[in-house]
């Protein structure tokens, strides 16, 4: 739209001169006003998200759930995650999936670009084709860590360019595909920034003025309230369906919930509610989609908070959870529960509920022997634990549900509530006993390193993240995994891992939770909705919208 | 029967035997073979087997885990995991077993405990080995390890059918696969060598067919082997046969239209079954008349003995008035038996009468012979007697035909030749008759055996004359025959001093001295006289200076003419004898004596001492000669006197 008007702009001067232009200027705006509001109605996707405004749109710092929805649409990875199929992989960038081979003791995974891949312009640059030099500058910006906030995902990794469309990707230790596809796919890291553009406006810039080779590209952005993306008519897959995307930064359920009612959004960030699932699906013109990846949930036991240092304790602590007792808070279909921190429905390594049953680390509740255990650990009368809730429900509704249940055995639990920014940078500083958490992560081996591994305890570890339990049970088992070729041997370790860690109650899994969005039944997302890495149903060129 | 065939039938049962040892031996040894392979492969899959279960047992001691009691039970799901992954064929099973025989959950099998076909299977721990166990129906061969960590039995096992079933498919297979080969084999054997011989049974045919007289027979050439060029052999040979065949029959149909013979075969008891010829018709005779009779009865009685059908001959015989060479000969069959004869009669009449006229001939010409040589014997010798009378040179002359016997003459350069006897009307009157003839002949014979032996021509002889002539009818040139006939006086000189002593030995008084007389000029020779009678002599004014100067020699010397002298005077040492005026010619004649041999001797001693003597002294005059005779005495004296 913003180009019409342009090119009709240009066309008006050519024509009438300049005596005219005010006149006509004004008139050509009330036009294209009026040709816009009706195109918004049938080009322009409008998405309304539970967040308060972008934090960023360099994708290789984005983490939260609504800037990774930005950088989706902007850039592309070498290889991608099949919209509405994760964690399917296909080519993206890339002409084909890459596979390795061995040379001078490297793992080197040759990869062969298309190329008829259109960067595009940007502030100060043209659009251009891409080539092996962007993609070998974006994969090093991506293992820097002055520039990249997943660089520890890349090291020992070297990135070299063989020709104008080749590069070659060494790794000093062997990883087998699961692990390697997910460092070049497009999530995190492997989102792949174009190299004129990023030069020329500075890595800082990036943050606001990102350029990539997506289906869209970045429009007007309003502070505190919307961004808009416009079309890329150069994208490589082709233009896209929709004109435009336009995202509104709306915290509130309501408000997100009336929008959509009203017909001024068309697709919103759900609830995870019963009683709004209940009143929502009321509605003929909207329907509601569950899906993953959804993030999973996890009960945290801190090893260096008395009395969590003693496995009696928190085996009992454990015994006195139900799953079930949690998953009622959540409308049907919107949580499963999960009995390992890896999620098996959607990342291999996992352990089903059979599996964790029959191995005896499935935990139900059993109050008796928790009762006992606590005895044991001389704490028959219970004890009492300060924690802190993010404002959000599915962190809150969990909490209050644990208090509720740890109450059974005598834990006395004292819930703040905060917003949820201040939960995440108070529960890093080592302040919960207990952490509730949710997130997802693209593979096992994040799962488990970020979470498990003693490098990533809060505050003491090596380079600290969310190892929240100060646990340190499973570094071997881990780094072992990683350097497994066949991935079958990786599967028993992270199996092994997360038993040892269950059998010792470091955690305890909870739920996965799926996304949860609305949208109105003329939105056509063009592809299946079963998980999508991309933490929302992915708008593409495929994307279309109807009335 | 074919040789395809023979060979087939000798090699078939050959190759069925040799293809059902073969599967028999294969059956044997296969079976042994795989069954050896298959507990070596069970037991080595058990091992490695046992070698998954000892890696997790290693993985839970190093990573701690040994005393987690889910990490050593997931431990063993993974490895019955990792066992229900291994191959083991088509059925083979990786089973495990604890103590009691309860098997360990493995996926695809669903019975809970191993046994074996008499019951429960009783195994010790620490045990290895292998057994027969049963699943269900099927028998499984098995290996077996005991793994002492987690009280397990690993179980390598396969189907006893699918261990043995390859060997069993095997050997009924082999069993077919020999049969069937050997049908097969032999069926390409019997084409190929079908397809080998069949050119060689075509080449026999062709020859049988050669050998009954089809000339026109060709074999089909289609292969470039030793059979093919056999065949193209063959067929130039038929062709050569036939072209030969060709020529032959057109040459003999020639001869037997054209010569006058007569062919002709009988069957075994010699009846003519067929005669043709030109012969027959010279003969008065046609095949119809002939045809059916026996040829014996032909013959003749003479000539029957002669008749045997199994053995060639030859005669000459007489029918009627007509005369035939007959030839006869068996006329054999292709086993060598004799089925008649066959023959030809050649009428050879004009031949036979033509001989007995020749032989006629040949009788009366020998007796002409006998009279042709007695003639010639009296021919002979009257030639012998005539040639007593003639020169040999004109004797020869005369009897080989060179000069005819004519009256011709001719004039020629002759060197003529005149001798005469001096005293010799004296001498006869005082020698008898007898004493005279035998004198007169003997010097007659001297001088003509001298003359002869010089080449002389004896003209004749007049009395005590002789008159002799070179040149004719030999000659050999003017001045070889002047020479010749200088040298012929010179030595009849000398024989007559020899002959004079033999005379004055026999008391002849005065010996007979000769006077010779020469000349060299042209003469008339030739026959003088009637066509009756003839002498061969010589005429004319040569003849007659010879003559002359005979009459001017004195005895024992030899006049010759100046004509003579010029011919032999560089060889003939002779002195002037002055110029006579002689009868019957104008002018006086100029003529030459030969010296004697001492005269010759002083004349040359004298000349080597420079003294130079005139030839000699019938140039001087009687008053010159007394004048020159009184000087030379008076030099003898003064020589003397200083000598």
């Amino acid at each position: 739209m913003i180009t019409q008007y342009f090119t009709m702009l240009h066309i008006g001067r050519q024509v009438f001169g300049k005596t005219a232009h005010r006149f006509l200027v004004i008139c050509l705006f009330l036009i294209i006003q009026i040709i816009t509001t009706n195109a918004q109605a049938e080009g322009i996707l409008r998405l309304g998200i539970d967040a308060a405004d972008l934090g960023t749109s360099d994708p290789h710092k984005a983490a939260s759930r609504n800037d990774r929805i930005v950088v989706d649409m902007l850039f592309n990875g070498l290889v991608r995650y099949t919209p509405g199929r994760a964690p399917e992989i296909e080519p993206d960038l890339a002409a084909e999936i890459p596979t390795p081979r061995f040379e001078n003791g490297f793992q080197v995974w040759r990869i062969r670009l298309r190329e008829d891949v259109i960067c595009q312009a940007g502030p100060k640059t043209e659009a251009y084709r891409l080539t092996a030099d962007d993609v070998v500058f974006s994969l090093n910006r991506a293992a820097d860590p002055e520039r990249s906030s997943y660089a520890g995902t890349y090291e020992g990794m070297s990135f070299r360019k063989v020709s104008e469309f080749e590069i070659d990707i060494a790794l000093e230790k062997p990883l087998s595909s699961i692990l390697f596809y997910p460092k070049i796919a497009d999530y995190a890291g492997g989102f792949v920034v174009c190299k004129m553009p990023a030069e020329t406006v500075g890595d800082q810039r990036l943050v606001s003025s990102p350029i990539g080779t997506g289906p869209f590209q970045l429009g007007l952005r309003k502070l505190g309230h919307s961004l808009e993306l416009d079309a890329n008519p150069r994208y490589f897959r082709g233009r896209p369906n929709l004109d435009g995307v336009e995202i509104r930064y709306l915290p509130k359920l309501e408000d997100r919930d009336s929008l959509l009612r009203s017909g001024d959004l068309d697709v919103i960030f759900g609830s995870e509610r019963q009683d709004w699932h209940d009143d929502i699906n009321s509605l003929v013109a909207v329907n509601v989609d569950v899906f993953g990846v959804g993030q999973v949930i996890t009960v945290h036991f801190n090893f260096s908070k008395t009395p969590l240092d003693n496995p009696s304790v928190r085996r009992a602590l454990i015994l006195s959870l139900d799953r079930d007792e949690f998953k009622a808070e959540f409308a049907d279909g919107v949580v499963e529960n999960v009995y390992s921190v890896v999620p098996d429905k959607f990342l291999p390594g996992g352990l089903s509920k059979e599996g964790a049953n029959k191995l005896g680390v499935g935990y139900g509740r059993n109050l008796t022997e928790a009762r006992l255990l606590m005895a044991q650990a001389g704490y028959e009368n219970g004890f009492a634990l300060n924690l802190l809730s993010s404002e959000r429900p599915h962190y809150l509704v969990n909490y209050q549900s644990l208090k509720k249940q740890l109450a059974q055995i005598g834990v006395r639990i004292e819930l703040e509530v905060v917003p949820h920014h201040e939960m995440h940078k108070r529960i890093r500083n080592d302040e919960n006993a207990i952490v509730i958490y949710v997130a997802w992560r693209p593979n096992a081996d994040v799962f488990l390193t970020r979470f498990f591994h003693s490098k990533s305890t809060v505050l003491t570890g090596r380079t600290p993240d969310t190892n929240f339990s100060h646990y340190a049970g499973i570094d071997d088992l881990v780094e072992q995994a990683r350097l497994a070729r066949k991935p079958e041997d990786q599967m028993r370790f992270w199996r092994q891992a997360q038993i040892k860690l269950l059998h010792e109650a470091a955690a305890f899994p909870l739920h996965y939770i799926n996304l949860v969005y609305a949208r109105r039944d003329y939105v056509d997302y063009g592809h299946d909705l079963k998980a999508s890495m991309a933490l929302y149903p992915q708008f593409n060129e495929q994307t279309s919208i109807g009335n | 029967m074919k040789i395809s065939t023979k060979i087939l039938w000798a090699t078939l049962p050959l190759l069925v035997l040799a293809f059902v040892l073969a599967a028999g031996i294969t059956y044997i040894l296969s079976r042994s073979a795989l069954s050896d392979v298959a507990e070596q492969w069970l037991s080595t899959k058990s091992a490695e087997a046992l070698q998954v279960a000892e890696d997790q047992v290693e993985f839970l001691e190093a990573y701690s885990l040994s005393t987690i009691e889910a990490s050593v039970m997931q431990a063993k799901l993974d490895t019955l995991e990792l066992l229900s992954e291994m191959d083991l064929g088509e059925g083979g099973l990786i089973l495990v077993s604890n103590l009691d025989g309860e098997l360990q959950i493995v996926e695809g099998v669903t019975e809970t405990s191993i046994s074996n076909q008499t019951g429960s299977l009783e195994l010790e721990p620490d045990g290895h080995g292998k057994t027969q166990i049963k699943l269900g129906e099927t028998v499984y061969q098995a290996s077996y390890l005991y793994f002492k960590p987690w009280s397990w039995f690993v179980f390598a096992a396969a189907p006893e059918a699918e261990v043995y079933g390859a060997v069993n498919r095997l050997g009924w297979w082999v069993l077919v696969l020999g049969l069937v080969g050997s049908g097969t084999i032999g069926v390409i054997l019997y084409m190929l060598t079908g397809r080998i011989t069949a050119p060689l049974a075509q080449l026999v045919s062709g020859v049988e067919r050669v050998g009954q007289g089809e000339l026109d027979t060709r074999i089909d050439v289609k292969s470039t082997d030793e059979v093919g060029t056999l065949s193209a052999s063959f067929n130039a040979m038929t062709d050569e046969l036939q072209s030969l065949y060709a020529r032959l029959e057109q040459r003999f149909s020639t001869i037997i239209s054209q010569t006058p013979i007569i062919v002709f075969s009988t069957d075994e008891d010699g009846n003519i079954k067929l005669v043709e010829g030109k012969g027959l018709s010279a003969s008065g005779m046609t095949p119809e008349h002939l045809v059916g009779q026996n040829l014996k009865d032909l013959l003749g009685v003479s000539f029957a003995p002669e008749f045997d059908k199994n053995r060639e001959f030859k005669s000459i015989i007489d029918i009627g008035d007509q005369v035939f060479d007959v030839w006869c000969a068996p006329a054999s069959t292709n086993k060598g038996t004799s089925e008649g004869l066959i023959g030809v009669a050649t009428n050879v009449t004009q031949q036979a009468r033509a001989q007995e006229k020749l032989e006629r001939q040949a009788r009366d010409l020998s007796v002409l012979n006998g009279q042709v040589t007695e003639k010639n014997d009296m021919l002979e010798s009257l030639s012998s007697k005539l040639s007593k009378y003639l020169s040999p040179q004109v004797y020869s002359s005369i009897f080989s035909g060179a000069q005819n016997v004519e009256i011709s003459a001719q004039r020629k350069k002759l060197t003529v030749f005149f001798s005469d006897l001096a005293g010799f009307t004296e001498t006869t009157e005082k020698l008898e008759s007898e004493e005279l003839t035998e004198l007169l002949n003997k010097y007659l014979t001297e001088m003509s055996d001298i003359a002869f032996r010089h080449g002389a021509t004896i003209d004749k002889y007049v009395g005590d004359a002789i008159v002799i002539f070179f040149g004719d009818p030999e000659t050999r040139g003017e001045k070889e025959d002047a020479l010749a006939c200088v040298r012929m006086a010179v030595e009849m000189q000398e024989r007559m001093e020899a002959l004079g002593v033999e005379w004055r030995d026999k008391g002849v008084e005065h010996p007979l001295r000769c006077r010779i007389g020469i000349n060299t000029g042209y003469c008339t020779v030739g026959n003088f006289g009637s066509k009756d009678r003839m002498d061969y002599t010589i005429i004319g004014g040569g003849v007659n200076l010879a003559s002359r100067l005979e009459g001017l020699a004195s005895p024992g010397d030899i006049l010759v003419s100046f004509e003579t002298h010029a011919y032999v005077k560089d060889q003939i040492f002779c002195e002037e004898f002055g110029q006579h005026e002689v009868k019957g010619i104008s002018y006086p004649v100029t003529s030459f004596r030969v010296a004697k041999n001492e005269e010759k001797e002083l004349a040359s001693s004298l000349s080597a001492m420079g003294v130079n003597l005139p030839d000699g002294v019938s140039c001087y005059s009687e008053s010159e000669k007394s004048e020159l005779a009184t000087h030379l005495e008076a030099f003898l004296v003064k020589l003397r006197s200083e000598s």
